[in-house]
């Protein structure tokens, strides 16, 4: 089994590090100036998530209407080892890993927004890693 | 790798005009198809302008520098195009081989392209405004330099991975022997396709710029050298009124391309190496739809050209070592983006020894 156990949890952590995102000091202001929709697309546990980069920033778990820009398609378990810091989203698109749609330029706005948030990530899941 | 120092120099980017020359971890493990480079000389690129003049987002604490040449201090167990001792350049924008659009020989759209010094969004490689570099898929990335390469001639090949092939695609994949070529932005990269398109048989060739220094250098290239104001004239007059068959933007402005519709003849070529990162741009769509306007763009196949091009360096029939204009120590980045970003220096060099 992935490191999820259910699509439950993964909203429970990588919802919550979105929902989270919004009033992080670094990153806030530009995710919420972004104006873009992202849906991700999760294997093992099936699941998607769909995170509007407005203001205010909002994260759906599970089906939307909200009509995405850019879709992301991978497992869960790369999704927690990117929020990690352990994973390159580069090497993983060239092995089709991931897999993701829409225009390029606003995923690459996206991308480097992430990095202040591992530690948000690494703190929400440290309990979860302390029990396994 | 024990016997290197912990620490190394490196030009850090911080944010919009703030790059810190600092101490950073010096690269401590390769993988089986990565090469670790001691870096001789980097250069400044305008694309390390994007996110130094806040156009382009790129989180804080990355090396910059994409555009080097440097001694290989030590290989992978898989690499075996160069060894230790070798002095090699690089492809900037460096591409896995085997994705499918690698396969299809168009390894600038390579689904893992990664860019040394340019953070996450391209695949989170340490760049070479620093003493040490990692390249990975060095066997297809990395090229040996002859060993008897003159001091002069290294200033050449270190821009073989960036801006000389860039220049030089930019011509090749849009020009037949014989045709009017104008070069729109007498910048580093327009000048290399100013000398690119008199390399590969342009009949002539047009510089267009604001800055005289910088058409000063593209007139002695053999260009006719000429403001916007008197661009679309002077292309007339050489063309029978006809319009030039290339035109490259190496200026990278919406403006450049609005005034490029009255430079490119019916059925000619607009050729963009420069980058734009704008969601939708206003354009003269009308007048390029019906002159039949042939549209060329994208990231640079680098590892299709780049031995075309250290061919050409070798022969002496490139040499665009000539438009460096700077050399300092890596201590003094700070300044030289500065400079750089000032259109105060034509090119810099940045050497990590001093």
């Amino acid at each position: 089994m992935g490191y999820f156990s259910s699509p439950e949890e993964v909203d429970k952590y990588i919802g919550e590090m979105f929902r989270q995102a919004s009033d992080h000091p670094q990153v806030g202001p530009k995710m919420r100036a972004a104006n873009v929709v992202m849906k991700v697309v999760y294997q093992d546990p099936d699941c998607e998530m769909t995170v509007r980069f407005a203001d205010p920033m909002e994260t759906i778990f599970g089906p939307t209407a909200a009509e995405p820009d850019i879709t992301l398609s991978m497992p869960a378990d790369i999704a927690d080892r990117f929020w990690r810091g352990k994973y390159n989203l580069a090497v993983g698109l060239a092995r089709s890993e991931v897999k993701a749609k829409g225009p390029v330029n606003k995923i690459l706005k996206l991308v480097p927004l992430t990095k202040p948030l591992f530690p948000v990530y690494r703190d929400l899941i440290a309990q979860k890693d302390a029990e396994a | 790798m024990s016997d290197l120092a912990a620490t190394m120099q490196a030009a850090v980017f911080y944010g919009p005009h703030d790059v810190r020359v600092e101490e950073v971890p010096t690269p401590d493990e390769i993988g089986p198809d990565e090469v670790l480079l001691r870096v001789e000389r980097s250069a400044i690129c305008g694309t390390d302008l994007h996110p130094y003049e806040g156009h382009m987002e790129l989180e804080e604490g990355v090396i910059l520098g994409h555009e080097f040449l440097g001694t290989v201090v030590e290989t992978g167990e898989a690499v075996g195009q160069v060894s230790a001792g070798d002095v090699a350049t690089c492809a900037c924008a460096v591409s896995c081989g085997a994705c499918y659009f690698c396969r299809r020989g168009e390894p600038g759209r390579c689904a893992g392209i990664r860019m040394f010094g340019m953070g996450m969004a391209l695949g989170d490689l340490g760049g070479a405004q620093s003493e040490y570099v990692v390249v990975p898929y060095a066997d297809r990335n990395l090229r040996k330099l002859p060993s008897d390469a003159t001091d002069s001639q290294l200033d050449s090949l270190l821009l073989a991975g960036d801006i000389i092939t860039t220049g030089y695609e930019a011509v090749k994949k849009a020009f037949r022997p014989g045709d009017v070529v104008a070069v729109v932005g007498a910048g580093p990269v327009g000048l290399c396709a100013v000398m690119s398109a008199a390399v590969l048989g342009a009949s002539a060739v047009v510089a267009v710029d604001t800055v005289p220094e910088r058409l000063k250098i593209a007139e002695s290239l053999g260009a006719t050298a000429v403001t916007p104001k008197e661009a679309e004239d002077a292309i007339a007059d050489l063309t029978g009124w006809r319009g030039a068959d290339v035109v490259v933007d190496a200026a990278g402005h919406p403006d450049a391309l609005t005034a490029i519709a009255g430079y490119v003849r019916m059925g000619g070529t607009v050729s963009i190496p420069s980058v734009y990162l704008q969601d939708s741009l206003e354009l003269p769509w009308g007048n390029f739809w019906l002159k039949g306007v042939n549209f060329t763009m994208g990231v640079t196949h680098f590892n299709n050209s780049m031995d075309e091009v250290i061919a050409l360096i070798r022969s002496g029939r490139l040499d665009p070592g000539r438009i460096i204009s700077h050399r300092m120590p890596l201590s003094q980045a700070d300044e030289a983006y500065r400079l750089f970003a000032a259109r105060e220096a034509t090119k810099v060099i940045l050497d990590p020894r001093s």
